[in-house]
């Protein structure tokens, strides 16, 4: 008999890749089939706008992370953060 | 017990108290136990007369009748009541601090030392039920004397320097100009008497007014207004006990008493025709108020800091006088109570960490809040209401200091009193929080048994007089009442 | 019939003090038992306020129930119920007091009637805060704690000075109504208010504390500290136009800081400030819908940031640090506390089926009937932005595939049973609104499960997460490194610090040239009088040449007077 390989570490990232990827298709499907409905928010309340909307903030967010982290962030130790209290 | 009988025995009790201590100053057991068990008979007293003056009595003692219509008197009224009773209560406390301090610090000539806080004491009972002017007059001289020895006390160079200063500034200021304030208000109203209402209520023209009101003002230098407050940074340097003396129970407190007794009883609604010189009063106590906070900041020595410190306090008494109306007197009032009891829990708290550690300077207070938790509980709760921060009392006072000077057309005069609020934070905040955020020092102590329930209980239960001022502040307002109510 | 008339704050301030005495066994009880003794006082009493009381002259109500506080009050004693049960893990009577005594004067003040009462009892709570982050075992913590003395005594002077001004319109102005901002007094109050919520350049404290504070303090201060500043607003100042872009600008600001931050602490701070930001616009719009909204979303916001900090203190408690470049792969060892991390960073966010969502709903209907159209994107978006930082980021570190065992070392039970009860809240809330819409003043008839607002937000939400995990795949996103992010807080303590440090210099120098100059004149006149009185004090000398005057003037009057008498 062949022992089984021992199962690989997976991370989450796909489950969650497919739960979010459910849930765009999902309401995409039924904001589009809703179409018809009248609605406040100008072009942002139009069908597949609000995955349009989602896309831009994932992309604009992605931008600024990395713009704040370059110009105000500042490298620290790894120690940081402990808990012992070094006035105790 | 008849009301006068209690008045004339609180008035003499602290001369008997002196004595004794002189007369059985050994051995130090008995010494301290005359001198807290003395304190403790006046506390009571002061509580009696407290509540004789709650129920409306206005006993009077007259000791000589120098002139016509003018007594050596001395009187229960609201004011002088409740003056009486927070300087002889927190003088209770002070009185076991003291005991504490001298065994501690091994102090010379604690005697001396113990009999003139008595004298003092006794001097401030005389101002606060002072009858008129002239009653007033004597029992601030006499307080200058007696307090001339607590700030020479050590004896050095730099003792020596300050009371001259102290004696020079005082003695000058109320000779020069107090006294001829007090002879042309009894050429103008042929008495001295103190009323509510005001003796001179339709008797002086404006012009006379506004130099009236100059020469008292700068006259009761005690009350440290610029430029005559020099005395008080200079007297910073005079033992712990002595301090308190001077700067929380009774020399301090007894000029904005005396100020705002002249103003409330002898100007009264004159002061409103008096507007060029009070509203240039009020901006020069405003701003000296900004900028004693502002250099108390600048100082490392505790006692210097907490003297300037206590100076930016004894000013918001003089604004509320100055603003002529009840609830400026009802702020200036309660600031009195409430810096009184502040001030003596903060020295009493600098004197206990001096006694048992040795530290004196701010930078050495880093840490010290977790190896003495309750001193520095008791000088945070006190830093918080001079500071006047909610809920704590000092923070009523201010908000009446406020509103009065709101009320009264004059913002900016509120606006410097907020201003030396942040100040006052500023010097005081971080002192309170660096003492429990530093590190804890590991040699702090000088005695192996840490500080004595002589040195600690007195600093507790100040700091618990400051919070039970929370509750009283209506009745005080109640009590306070006829102050502003002319008869 | 006996009637209790206590406000039920009082109830959590004693039982402060009395957990200071209580063995570590009934401590937990303690909190717990007091959150649920003050909440039946408060669901036992009728909408109304208490007789008022006269204090220095002013009115004074302790006690004032309405459909507005209620639902604060609600909110932060089933907070405190959690925070009780998550305190079994802890040794710290001091902190357990703390924590007490900052719900108590919060929950204080949410039901009193008059400014005076509220500042008190602000005031109190802000320094509590202070005491409960000095409490704290992390490191800085006690440095953290002077900062947060200097904002909330700051904030304290401010209230002062606005009660100040506003008393001296008169005496019944102390009583609660709405004020105007464009008043000194107003003004102030307004501004103190301000710091308290977090808003724009006074955001940085609440991060700052939450970082630096203990497991269960961080919860107790994301519960107590900025909601009171959301009632303030609602309850003094609904409609100010002020509020709106306020709200926008801590909503960006809070967004953006919680994807980029490193402590996933400090990244859960910044998505309450933006969470915050939501309530103060809707407070801003000021219509009964929105005022609603804002309500209930603060309600639904205390719930689920207390989760979400319980989650991250129970991580930080056991590993000592939650930088995510820290905790990567951390759902190995603490699997349990990985999975309600990931469940509370969805309440956070609000995810349908969490409470926020249903509140969410209603916040854009209300600004839709409002027809701002930058509130409702910025509405809009802020859950996606969100999603993204407080729940996929960190789920994406925690559960990443790292290789090699790690032995199980699960935070303490009792934090993992507060968490979950808080998530448990949230969820139930979330699948079942109908109770909290009745809380709600304007209680609407809302369907917030709706297609036609489930099916964009979800639609939104998917999206995001695939573009975010895309764009992680390809590594397009940061590298999780440990990091500080500069904030304006670093301008306080750099430049601005230097120069009022400067301007003290340049006064003192002022003060003692001053002082000098005085000395001088003072010399001078010293020995200007010293001359004169020696001058005056010689002894009596007849000198010859003395003589001759006098003689001639004593000649002189003799001749006159003998004419006189001739």
């Amino acid at each position: 008999m062949i022992k089984a390989p021992p199962p690989k570490h997976r991370g989450i990232a796909g489950l969650l890749l497919l739960f979010c990827a459910t849930g765009a298709v999902a309401g995409l499907g039924f904001d589009l089939s809703l179409a018809a409905d009248a609605r406040f928010g100008g072009a942002a309340a139009q069908p597949g706008a609000r995955a349009v909307m989602g896309l831009g903030v994932a992309a604009l967010l992605v931008a600024v992370a990395h713009a704040f982290r370059w110009m105000l962030g500042r490298r620290v130790s790894h120690g940081e953060g402990a808990r012992v209290r070094d006035n105790a | 017990m008849t009301a006068e009988m209690a008045l004339a025995l609180l008035l003499a009790a602290p001369l008997a108290h002196a004595l004794a201590v002189i007369l059985l100053s050994r051995p130090p057991g008995l010494r301290d136990v005359v001198h807290i068990g003395a304190a403790l008979g006046i506390a009571g007293l002061a509580a009696f007369v407290l509540n004789e003056a709650a129920q409306g009595a206005r006993a009077r003692i007259v000791l000589a009748h120098p002139l016509p219509n003018v007594d050596l008197g001395f009187a229960i009224e609201p004011l002088g009541a409740l003056a009486a009773c927070v300087f002889a209560g927190l003088g209770l406390l002070h009185a076991v601090h003291t005991s504490g301090v001298v065994r501690a610090t091994q102090e010379k000539a604690p005697a001396r030392l113990m009999a003139c806080i008595a004298l003092t004491l006794a001097a401030a009972m005389a101002a606060a039920f002072s009858v008129n002017l002239f009653s007033l007059f004597i029992a601030y001289q006499a307080l200058i004397l007696a307090a001339f020895p607590l700030i020479a006390h050590r004896g050095d160079e730099e003792a020596r320097t300050a009371g001259r200063t102290f004696l020079a500034t005082l003695l000058a200021t109320s000779i020069c100009l107090v006294l001829p304030a007090m002879i042309w208000v009894y050429a103008l109203a042929g008495a001295q008497d103190f009323r509510p209402g005001g003796i001179l209520a339709d008797r002086v023209d404006p012009i006379s007014a506004n130099v009236l009101l100059a020469l008292f003002v700068f006259g009761l230098a005690m009350a440290a207004i610029p430029p005559v407050h020099r005395w008080l940074p200079g007297s910073s340097g005079a033992p712990y006990p002595a301090l308190i003396s001077i700067q929380a129970l009774a020399v301090l407190p007894v000029g904005g008493l005396a100020l705002l007794k002249v103003l409330a009883y002898v100007f009264g609604p004159v002061l409103q025709s008096a507007t060029p010189t009070s509203t240039l009063l009020l901006g020069l106590a405003g701003v000296g108020m900004c900028a004693a906070a502002l250099i108390a900041l600048s100082r490392q020595d505790l006692r210097e800091r907490l003297a300037y410190s206590c100076m930016a306090q004894a000013l918001a008494v003089v604004i509320g006088g100055l603003l002529a109306l009840p609830a400026g007197l009802f702020a200036a009032t309660l600031q009195i109570v409430a810096t009184a009891c502040a001030a003596a829990t903060l020295l009493m708290a600098v004197g206990t960490v001096a006694a048992v550690t040795g530290r004196t300077s701010v930078a050495d207070y880093a840490g010290l809040g977790r190896v003495m938790p309750w001193t520095f509980a008791a000088f945070a709760l006190a830093s918080a209401s001079m500071i006047g921060m909610p809920p704590f009392a000092g923070a009523w006072s201010r908000l009446w200091l406020i509103t009065a000077s709101t009320s009264a057309g004059l913002v900016w005069a509120g606006a410097l009193v907020g201003v030396a609020a942040v100040l006052t934070f500023a010097h005081l905040g971080p002192l309170a929080a660096n003492a429990f955020a530093g590190r804890a020092p590991s040699d702090a102590f000088k005695r192996p048994d840490g500080a004595s329930i002589l040195l600690v209980a007195p600093v507790i239960l100040s700091a618990a007089a400051t919070l039970w001022l929370l509750v009283l502040a209506d009745p005080l307002a109640s009590f306070l009442s006829p102050v502003w109510t002319p008869q | 019939m006996f009637a209790i008339t206590l406000n039920p704050g009082f109830v959590c301030l004693l039982a402060g003090l009395l957990v200071l005495a209580a063995p570590r066994a009934f401590r937990p009880a303690t909190i717990a038992g007091a959150a649920m003794l003050a909440l039946w006082l408060m669901l036992d009493r009728e909408f109304g306020a208490a007789e008022a009381a006269r204090q220095m002259g002013l009115p004074v109500v302790l006690l004032s129930l309405d459909a507005l506080n209620r639902i604060f009050g609600i909110a932060m004693l089933i907070a405190l119920i959690v925070i009780g049960l998550s305190s079994g893990a802890r040794r710290n009577r001091v902190e357990d007091a703390a924590i007490l005594i900052l719900a108590g004067s919060a929950v204080s003040a949410l039901f009193v009637g008059d400014l005076v009462s509220f500042v008190a009892a602000a005031s109190l709570s802000g320094l509590t805060a202070a005491w409960l982050t000095f409490c704290s075992p992390a490191r800085g913590s006690a440095q953290s704690g002077v900062r947060l003395l200097i904002w909330f005594g700051i904030e304290g002077l401010l209230f002062l000075v606005g009660v100040s001004f506003q008393l001296s319109a008169g005496a019944a102005s102390s009583i609660f109504a709405r004020l105007d901002a464009n008043t000194l007094g107003g003004a102030f109050i307004f501004a103190a208010l301000l710091f308290r919520v977090g808003a724009p350049f006074a955001h940085v404290w609440l991060k700052d504390a939450i970082a630096h504070a203990s497991p269960v303090g961080a919860g107790a201060l994301a519960a107590f500290s900025t909601m009171l500043g959301v009632y303030g607003l609602a309850r003094l100042f609904p409609a100010e136009p002020l509020l709106l872009p306020i709200g926008m600008v801590m909503a960006a600001i809070g967004a953006v800081y919680a994807v980029a931050e490193d402590d996933l602490r400090r990244a859960a701070a910044s998505g309450l400030t933006a969470q915050t930001g939501a309530c103060v616009m809707l407070i801003g719009i000021g219509s009964p819908l929105a005022l609603a909204a804002a309500e209930g979303h603060a309600f639904t916001l205390i719930l689920a940031f207390l989760a979400l900090n319980l989650a991250l203190g129970a991580i930080f408690g056991r590993t000592g640090d939650v930088r995510a470049s820290a905790v990567e792969g951390l759902a190995k060892s603490m699997p349990i506390s990985a999975a309600l991390l990931c469940l509370a960073g969805l309440a956070a966010t609000g995810a349908p089926s969490f409470a926020a969502y249903v509140t969410n709903a209603i916040a854009l209907e209300a600004m839709a009937q409002w027809q701002s159209q930058l509130g409702w994107i910025a509405l809009s978006a802020l859950p996606a932005a969100l999603f993204v930082a407080l729940m996929l980021r960190p789920a994406l570190i925690v559960y990443r595939a790292l290789p090699g065992a790690s032995a199980r070392n699960e935070a303490p039970f009792p934090m993992l049973l507060g968490v979950g009860l808080a998530v448990f809240f949230c969820a139930s809330i979330g699948l079942a609104p109908g109770w909290l819409y009745g809380l709600l003043p304007a209680a609407p008839a809302f369907q917030p499960f709706e297609i036609g607002r489930l099916a964009p937000y979800a639609e939104m939400l998917g999206a995001v997460g695939v573009a975010y995990i895309l764009m992680r795949a390809l590594r397009l996103t940061h590298k999780e490194m440990p990091l500080n992010l500069l904030d304006v807080d670093a301008l306080y303590r750099g430049p601005a610090a230097g120069a009022g440090r400067w301007l003290g210099v340049v006064l003192l120098r002022l003060y003692g040239t001053w002082r000098a100059a005085w000395a001088r004149v003072g010399a001078y006149a010293a020995r200007v009088v010293g001359r004169l009185s020696r001058a005056c004090d010689r002894p009596y000398r007849a000198a010859p040449s003395a003589a001759a005057p006098l003689a001639a003037a004593a000649i002189s009057l003799a001749i006159a007077l003998l004419m006189q008498s001739g």
